[in-house]
C-alpha cells in the first residue's frame, strides 16, 4: 500500500489546522495561531514519516513529494517569521501556498513506482532536497515581501527591508547547501562535480541572482524597490531551475537531473 | 580609505560590455577556446601570472582609483550582473557558451575582482572577516579549479567483458559483474483505462482499475515450456532467463488467466490480453542496483581489488573507478560492465573550494539568526 491513498485523510485535517492558524492570525491571537499552525505542520509531517515507513525509502523523489515538502516547509517558515517579526499576514501567505501544493497532490498525485534508480540510492539523496525545498521556501516568503512592499507603495519601512535581506540571506545560504550537496553527490556518482546541465545553469543562475540582491543592497541601500524587483526575477529563475526547464524546448532531454 | 573615486555601477557595465565585445572579437579571429590546450604546466604559469597581476595591482591600489574601485561592491555587483546575462543565455539556449570568449573573460574577470577584494581583506585580517573570505575564496578557488584545471582532466569509460583485462590508462580487470532487480511491476493498458500499475512485491493479489489480479504462480528464473512438450514456463537458472507470473485476473463473472512474462534477450515477452481489449504485460524490470568486482593497479605501482557501484567509486592514489553502465540488451544477465576512469590533479582544489563555500554559509546562516530581533509589529 502506498502512503499517497491516506493522503486525504492528514491533509483535509492539516489544511484545516493551517487555515484556523492564519485566520486568527489576523485577530492577533498569537498563542491560538501558533497552536494551530504547529499542530497541522507537525500533522503534515506524520504523514511524510508515515510514506517513509511504508515506501522503505524517503519520499523524495516524484515532482509529488517535493510538492509535499514544499507544504510542509513553508508552515514551518512562516511560523518562524511569524514569531520573529510577527507579520500577521504571513501565515495566511505559507497557508494559502501549502494549501496549493497539498490541493496539487491531492488532485495530481503523479505518484510514480517507488522503485529508485541506482544513481538516487545516495545518502546525499535526503539532505540534498530537504536543504533545497527549505530555501525555496524562504525564497518563496522574501519573494511575497518583496509583492507586499511594492504594493504598499511607499508606506513600508526599513524593518520590511530587513527582513527580506535576512529572509533572502538565509534562503541563499540554503541554497548553497543544496547546491554543493548536489555537486559532491554528483562527483560519488557521475565522478564530476558540475557538468553545465541544463538543472545546473539554472541552479547557477539562481544563485548568480540571490548574490545580485545581496550585494545590491550593500552597495546601494536606497535602491529599494530595484532590490525589490531583483528578488521577484530570482524567484522566477529559481521557478525555472524548480520545474521551468521541463518545459524549456532547448532542455528537454539533455538534462540527466529527470528520472 | 576616503575614497573621491568618480567610478560606479556604469564603468562597471561598461567594462564588462567592453570584455564581452573583446570576447567576440577573439572568437571570430581565433575561434573558440580551446580548453584542452590549457594543460599542465600551461595552466600553472597562467595561475602565477594572474597571481602576480594581483599582486601588482594590490601594490598599486593607493595610486590608482580605479584599483580601489575593482575592490568595491560598486565593480562587483555588475560583473556579478554580466555573468548572470550569460549563465542566462546557456540556460534558455543550451549554446556551448564554455568556449565562448566572452562567457570566459566575464568569468575571469569576476573571479579577478572577487580574488583582489580578499587579498583586501587578508591584508587588513581580522576573526570577522573569516565567514567573508570563506565565502569568496570559496569561489575563487572552485573557478580556478574548474577551468584552469579542466584540461589535466584524465577521463575514459572501459567496457570489459567478465574476466577481460585492460592496461590503459591504469590496469583493470573485471572479474565479474553483477545486477539486482527490483521485483516485476504488471501493467494494464487499454483505452480509458487509468495505466494502472501493481508492483509485484510481497503481494500475491492486487487491484488495478476494475480487474483483481492474483498471482497463482511467479518463477524469477523461468523459460518457456517446448510446445512439443506442453505450454507455460517452468524453472530455468541459466543466462538469459525471464521472470513469468502465472495469473488469473478477474472482473465480476469475467475471468481469465494466462502467462506473462517480459521476457529477455532470448526469450519474448508475453502479455496476456483482457476481454474487455486492454492488456495485461510486464514491465522490463528495473535495475535496483549493479555492481563490478575488479582488481586494480595503477602505473604508480599501487594495487587493489574492490566492488564498485554507482554512487560507490573506488579510490585508489589519484584515479577514480566509477561503475557508468552494462550491457542494456542483456539487462540483469549482462556479462560485460562500463566503467569510467578519472584522474583529476586539481579535484583538491575543487574540494577546498566546495567545503569552505559550504562552511562560509553555516556561519551566514548563524549570523542572520544572530541578529538582534526586530520590534514586533
Amino acid at each position: 500500500m502506498t502512503g499517497w491513498n491516506m493522503f486525504p485523510c492528514f491533509a483535509l485535517p492539516f489544511m484545516l489546522l493551517w487555515a484556523g492558524g492564519a485566520a486568527v492570525a489576523w485577530k492577533g491571537w498569537r498563542k491560538a495561531a501558533l497552536t494551530l499552525t504547529v499542530s497541522g505542520t507537525v500533522l503534515c509531517f506524520a504523514f511524510i514519516l508515515m510514506m517513509w515507513l511504508s515506501d522503505g525509502v524517503p519520499p523524495l523523489r516524484t515532482m509529488g513529494h517535493t510538492r509535499l515538502w514544499y507544504a510542509f516547509f513553508l508552515p514551518v517558515i512562516g511560523t518562524m517569521v511569524y514569531v520573529r517579526w510577527g507579520y500577521r499576514w504571513i501565515l495566511s501567505f505559507s497557508t494559502m501556498m501549502a494549501v496549493m501544493f497539498t490541493c496539487i497532490n491531492l488532485f495530481k498525485p503523479e505518484i510514480h513506482s517507488q522503485a529508485l534508480v541506482p544513481a538516487l540510492q545516495s545518502p546525499w539523496f535526503a539532505p540534498h532536497v530537504i536543504v533545497y525545498m527549505f530555501s525555496y521556501a524562504l525564497l518563496g516568503a522574501a519573494a511575497i515581501m518583496a509583492v507586499y512592499i511594492l504594493v504598499r507603495n511607499g508606506k513600508e519601512n526599513d524593518s520590511d527591508y530587513e527582513t527580506c535581506d535576512n529572509l533572502v540571506r538565509t534562503g541563499l545560504a540554503f541554497l548553497t547547501f543544496g547546491m554543493l550537496f548536489g555537486a559532491l553527490w554528483a562527483k560519488q556518482a557521475w565522478g564530476m562535480c558540475w557538468s553545465w546541465d541544463p538543472k545546473e545553469t539554472w541552479a547557477a543562475t539562481t544563485w548568480f541572482m540571490y548574490l545580485y540582491y545581496l550585494h545590491l543592497r550593500k552597495s546601494d541601500p536606497d535602491a529599494h524597490r530595484k532590490a525589490m524587483w531583483v528578488i521577484l526575477a530570482s524567484f522566477c529563475c529559481l521557478q525555472m531551475c524548480w520545474w521551468g526547464i521541463s518545459y524549456l524546448p532547448s532542455a528537454r532531454g539533455r538534462s540527466v537531473h529527470v528520472y | 580609505m576616503a575614497d573621491k573615486d568618480k567610478w560606479k555601477y556604469s564603468e562597471g557595465f561598461l567594462v564588462g560590455a567592453v570584455l564581452f565585445i573583446a570576447g567576440v572579437l577573439i572568437q571570430a579571429l581565433a575561434g573558440p577556446v580551446r580548453w584542452t590546450a590549457v594543460a599542465m604546466p600551461l595552466n600553472l604559469l597562467i595561475l602565477a601570472s594572474w597571481a602576480v597581476l594581483l599582486g601588482v595591482l594590490f601594490l598599486l591600489r593607493k595610486k590608482h582609483g580605479w584599483i580601489r574601485w575593482m575592490m568595491r561592491l560598486d565593480s562587483a555587483v555588475p560583473a556579478v550582473g554580466w555573468c548572470i546575462v550569460l549563465t542566462l543565455v546557456l540556460g534558455i539556449t543550451a549554446w556551448n557558451l564554455l568556449s565562448f570568449w566572452g562567457f570566459v573573460l566575464e568569468y575571469a574577470w569576476l573571479a579577478t575582482i572577487i580574488a583582489l577584494t580578499c587579498i583586501n581583506h587578508i591584508a587588513h585580517f581580522s576573526i570577522r572577516e573569516i565567514p567573508f573570505l570563506l565565502n569568496h575564496l570559496g569561489i575563487v578557488a572552485a573557478l580556478v579549479a574548474g577551468s584552469l584545471g579542466a584540461a589535466d582532466i584524465v577521463k575514459c569509460d572501459i567496457t570489459l567483458k567478465n574476466g577481460e583485462k585492460t592496461d590503459s590508462p591504469i590496469g583493470i580487470e573485471l572479474r565479474s559483474f553483477h545486477m539486482d532487480t527490483y521485483p516485476p511491476e504488471l501493467a494494464l493498458d487499454g483505452e480509458g483505462k487509468n495505466n494502472g500499475t501493481l508492483a509485484l512485491g510481497e503481494a500475491s493479489e492486487a487491484v488495478t482499475g476494475d480487474w483483481k489480479v492474483a498471482v497463482l504462480q511467479h518463477i524469477p528464473d523461468a523459460a518457456p515450456i517446448p510446445p512439443s512438450e506442453g505450454d507455460g514456463y517452468r524453472a530455468w537458472f541459466n543466462s538469459g532467463a525471464c521472470t513469468a507470473v502465472l495469473v488469473q485476473v478477474t472482473n465480476g463473472a469475467d475471468s481469465v488467466s494466462g502467462w506473462v512474462t517480459c521476457g529477455s534477450h532470448i526469450f519474448s515477452p508475453a502479455e496476456l490480453p483482457l476481454p474487455d481489449g486492454s492488456v495485461l504485460s510486464m514491465k522490463p524490470l528495473q535495475s535496483k542496483g549493479f555492481s563490478s568486482d575488479i582488481s586494480v593497479t595503477t602505473p604508480e605501482g599501487l594495487a587493489a581489488d574492490d566492488i564498485i557501484e554507482v554512487n560507490r567509486p573506488m579510490k585508489i592514489g589519484h584515479w577514480r573507478i566509477y561503475q557508468k553502465g552494462y550491457d542494456v540488451w542483456k539487462g540483469r544477465w549482462s556479462d560485460s560492465s562500463t566503467l569510467q576512469v578519472i584522474r583529476d590533479p586539481w579535484q583538491w582544489l575543487l574540494d577546498l573550494g566546495i567545503y569552505m563555500l559550504l562552511a562560509g554559509a553555516v556561519l551566514n546562516v548563524l549570523m542572520a539568526a544572530g541578529k538582534k530581533k526586530e520590534v514586533r509589529r
